[in-house]
C-alpha cells in the first residue's frame, strides 16, 4: 500500500470565542475569552457557576439561515449543521464518502428532558418527540440530510479525545485509500449531567481556568463544534496520528505521562518527526492532566512552545480535539501561537515554553494538538504546512 | 484482502457463549421490576469470572457483559500480543443505567447533587477502558455509538483499520445494558416491546466479541464489509438494503443467504426478512450477537451477508465465507 497525502481542505468552527473561521481565529488571535456565568441551567448547588456558552438566539439564527427547520433543532444539532455548512461551503463540490464525528453526549439536554418528563410524568409529548433526537449519531444524521450529503455515519466517542480520534480515523481512511474524501469533526453542546458530573468529580473550578500554572484548580466547560473536509489535497496537511490507552485509571492518568507520551510519539512517528515549533495541548487546567501532559510534551517536543486554549473556550470536551485542529489551522495559516489566558505563575515542576496571556507571533510549519480523555483514552495529531 | 475471525466471544440471555449450555438455559422473558416492562436480562452469574476484577466494582452490567465477551474472544491468542491489540466497542446507549441513577437526584434536588461515584461510568467509552485493563490493551481504544447497526459498523472500522496497515489485528466488542427508562424511550418509538402482550421483542442485553486478524481465520473470513448512508424513511428501505446486499455479494456466489436485522419500524418494508437468531432486541449487541451465533451454528454456511439496518436508518452488511467441515 502506497500511503496518499493527507489534508484539511477547508474547516467550519463555532465555539464561545467565535463563530466561522475568520472570527474565530481573530478573537484567538486577540486573546478573547468565552467564559461567563452559565445561563443555560441554574448551576445552584454546584461548586461551579462559569461555562463557556455559544449564544443561544446567535446560534439559532445561523442554524435557521441555512435550514429553517433547524430553529427548532436541538442545541448540539444547530452547532454541527452550523459547522459542517461553513466547512462544505469552503470545499465546492466535496462529495463525502464517510462522515466521521466524535461526541461526549450529543443532544443531552433532550435526553435530560425525557427523564424529567417521564419521572414527573409530565410534558411526555413534547419529551417523545424528542428523545429520538438525543443519541450522538442524531445530529449528525440531521445536518447531513439538510444540507443534501449522503454517507456513512461514524460517531467516536472517546471522551474529551473524541474530536481528535475522529479526524484520526479520518487520516487513516484517506491515507489507505480507502476513502478519498471524510466529512470529520466534532461537537457538544453542554448539559446539565455533564456539568454536573465534572463539578462534583471537582474537576471543575470555582475560579478562573489557568492551565499549567502553578495555582491551576480545575477547567471550566464550553461548547461548540468544528468540522473539516480531509482528503487528498489542502493548504495544511493532516501528517501524523496517534492513539494510545492508558489503563491506570478511569478518571485519572497515569503520573509518568505514558498514556499521552505514547500518543504523541506514535503521531511523530508517523508523520516522519518534524521538528514541532507548536504544541497545542490538552490542558485541561486540572492538577493532574496538566502535570502529566506537561511531562509528555518535554520529552517529545522540549522546545516547542505550547499553549492551551481552554481557558478562552473552556473545555469542550468531544469537540476539543476538532476545535483545537482548528485553531492550529488558524495558526498555521494566519501565522501566530494561540495564548494560554489567565497565566499568572509558572510551574516550577516544568520547563514548558508556555504562550502566556497573548498570542505571539511566529510562522509555525509543524504543530501537535493534544487530546486526552476518560477511560484512558489518549489521541495526537500533526498538521503541517507544506 | 480478507479478515479473520479467529475468536468470538458472546454473553447472553442464554448465558455465556454459544451454543449455550442447556443447564444453564434460562427463562426466555421476565420482568424488569420496573413498570412491568419485559426484558430479557443476561442471568445471574454469567460474568461470575471477571467480577472480581477490581475495575468492575462500581461499573455497570454493560462493563461486565463486554469484559466477559472480549475475555473469551481472545482465549486463543498470545498474550504477548494483547498490549498492542486495538479495541473498537460499539454501543448504543453505554452505561445508560448509570447515567440514570447519576441524573435522578440532578433532576429532583438541583445541579450540585451528583454521585462522584457514578459519573465517570456514564461516559460512553467506560466500558471500552474496562475491557482495555482487563486485557492489558495499550493501543487505540475506540468507542464507536450508533443506532442498532453499530455492531457490524464497528466491525467495518476494524477491517479498514487492519487493512490500513496499522495493525494486524483488532478486538471488536458490541454491548448494550437493559435499563427501564431506555426501554420506555424504545417502546415508545415503536422498537422493542412496552408490554408483555406486545408483539415486539423485548429488549435484551449482552455483549459479542470478535477477534479480527489480517491472516484467515479458523472458521471464517470477511470478505467485504461496507457501510451505508443513513436512510431518511421507510420509503428508502428496500432500496437501500438492497443496494447494500448488491455492493457485498460476489458473482461466484449472486444468491447466497442473507440473515439480516432491521427492527419494528423498518421491518415491513425490508426486502429480507428480519432474522431473530437471539431473542430479544439487543441494539448495539444484536448484529455481532447474530453473528456469533452463525459461527457458532451446527451447519456452517459457506457464504453469507449479514446486513443491518438501524432504528435511525443507520446501515452496515459484510459477507462471511465460513470454512465448513470436511465430510
Amino acid at each position: 500500500m502506497t500511503p496518499q497525502p493527507v489534508a484539511l481542505a477547508s474547516a467550519g468552527c463555532l465555539s464561545a470565542i467565535g463563530f466561522g473561521m475568520r472570527e474565530t481565529s481573530d478573537n484567538l488571535r486577540a486573546g478573547i475569552s468565552g467564559v461567563g456565568p452559565v445561563k443555560l441551567f441554574d448551576p445552584a448547588g454546584c461548586r461551579c457557576s462559569t461555562a463557556a456558552e455559544v449564544d443561544s438566539s446567535r446560534l439559532t439564527e445561523a442554524a435557521r439561515s441555512i435550514h429553517r427547520p433547524a430553529a427548532r433543532w436541538s442545541r448540539a444539532a444547530q452547532m454541527v449543521l452550523v459547522s459542517m455548512a461553513e466547512a462544505l461551503d469552503g470545499s465546492p463540490g466535496f462529495v463525502p464518502e464517510m462522515v466521521i464525528v466524535g461526541t461526549t453526549s450529543g443532544a443531552m439536554d433532550w435526553g435530560e428532558d425525557f427523564f424529567a418528563a417521564v419521572s414527573r410524568g409530565q410534558g411526555l409529548d413534547q419529551a417523545n418527540r424528542r428523545v429520538g433526537f438525543y443519541p450522538p449519531q442524531m445530529p449528525v444524521i440531521q445536518a447531513l440530510h439538510a444540507l443534501g450529503c449522503q454517507a456513512p455515519v461514524r460517531i467516536v466517542s472517546n471522551a474529551c479525545a473524541s474530536g481528535t480520534n475522529a479526524l484520526g480515523m479520518a487520516w487513516q481512511l484517506v491515507r489507505s485509500g480507502r476513502a478519498k474524501k471524510v466529512l470529520a469533526g466534532g461537537y457538544d453542546a453542554l448539559s446539565r449531567l455533564v456539568f454536573a458530573g465534572f463539578d462534583c468529580l471537582q474537576a471543575s473550578t470555582p475560579e478562573l481556568c489557568r492551565p499549567f500554572d502553578a495555582n491551576r484548580s480545575g477547567l471550566v466547560l464550553g461548547e461548540g463544534a468544528a468540522m473539516f473536509c480531509v482528503t487528498t489535497g489542502g493548504p495544511v496537511r493532516l501528517t501524523g496520528y496517534g492513539a494510545a490507552t492508558d489503563t491506570h485509571h478511569l478518571t485519572q492518568p497515569h503520573p509518568s505521562g505514558s498514556g499521552p507520551l505514547a500518543a504523541m510519539r506514535a503521531a511523530l512517528d508517523a508523520a516522519g518527526s518534524p521538528a514541532i515549533d507548536y504544541v497545542n495541548a490538552h490542558g485541561t487546567a486540572t492538577p493532574q492532566n496538566d502535570a502529566c501532559e506537561a511531562l509528555a510534551i518535554m520529552e517529545a517536543c522540549p522546545n516547542a512552545p505550547v499553549s492551551s486554549t481552554k481557558a478562552a473556550t473552556g473545555h469542550t470536551l468531544g469537540a476539543a480535539g476538532a476545535i483545537e485542529a482548528a485553531f492550529c489551522l488558524s495558526a498555521l495559516m494566519d501565522g501566530f501561537l494561540p495564548p494560554t489566558l489567565n497565566f499568572r505563575s509558572p510551574d516550577p515542576s516544568h520547563s514548558l515554553d508556555i504562550v502566556a496571556n497573548s498570542s505571539r507571533p511566529a510562522a509555525p510549519r509543524a504543530v501537535i494538538s493534544n487530546s486526552f480523555g476518560f477511560g484512558g483514552a489518549n489521541a495526537s495529531i500533526v498538521l503541517e504546512k507544506p | 484482502m480478507s479478515i479473520g475471525i479467529s475468536g468470538t466471544g458472546l454473553v447472553s440471555t442464554l448465558g455465556r457463549g454459544w451454543p449455550p449450555n442447556d443447564d444453564t438455559r434460562v427463562p426466555l422473558v421476565e420482568a424488569s421490576g420496573t413498570d412491568r416492562l419485559p426484558g430479557l436480562r443476561v442471568p445471574a452469574g454469567t460474568t461470575q469470572d471477571i467480577d472480581s476484577f477490581p475495575r468492575l466494582r462500581r461499573s455497570g452490567d454493560i462493563s461486565r457483559f463486554a469484559v466477559a465477551a472480549a475475555c473469551d474472544a481472545v482465549a486463543q491468542m498470545d498474550p504477548s500480543l494483547l498490549p498492542g491489540l486495538p479495541l473498537i466497542f460499539a454501543t448504543t446507549d453505554g452505561g445508560v443505567g448509570h447515567s440514570a441513577r447519576f441524573f435522578a437526584p440532578v433532576e429532583t434536588d438541583g445541579c450540585g447533587k451528583g454521585s462522584p461515584l457514578l459519573f465517570p461510568e456514564t461516559v460512553y467509552n467506560a466500558p471500552a477502558s474496562h475491557v482495555a485493563a482487563r486485557l492489558g490493551l495499550q493501543a487505540g481504544a475506540t468507542t464507536l455509538v450508533g443506532d442498532s447497526s453499530i455492531g457490524l459498523a464497528a466491525v467495518c472500522a476494524a477491517c479498514d483499520l487492519i487493512t490500513s496497515g496499522t495493525s494486524q489485528a483488532a478486538l471488536v466488542v458490541a454491548a448494550n445494558e437493559f435499563d427501564p427508562m431506555a426501554c420506555q424511550a424504545y417502546s415508545r418509538a415503536g422498537i422493542c416491546a412496552g408490554s408483555q402482550s406486545s408483539p415486539l421483542p423485548p429488549l435484551t442485553e449482552g455483549a459479542a466479541a470478535l477477534l479480527l486478524t489480517s491472516h484467515p481465520g479458523p472458521t471464517a473470513s470477511i470478505e467485504q464489509w461496507t457501510e451505508g448512508s443513513p436512510i431518511r424513511s421507510a420509503t428508502g428501505v428496500s432500496a437501500s438494503l438492497s443496494s447494500l446486499a448488491a455492493s457485498l455479494r460476489s458473482p461466484q456466489a449472486p444468491h447466497i443467504p442473507v440473515v439480516a436485522h432491521v427492527p419494528g419500524p423498518w421491518a415491513a418494508s425490508s426486502p429480507f426478512p428480519t432474522s431473530q437468531l437471539l431473542p430479544g432486541e439487543g441494539l448495539a449487541f444484536t448484529d455481532l450477537a447474530q453473528l456469533v451465533v452463525v459461527l457458532g451454528g451446527d451447519t456452517p454456511i459457506p457464504d453469507l451477508l449479514v446486513l443491518s439496518l438501524g432504528f435511525h436508518g443507520q446501515t452496515a452488511g459484510l459477507r462471511l465465507t465460513q470454512r465448513c467441515a470436511t465430510p
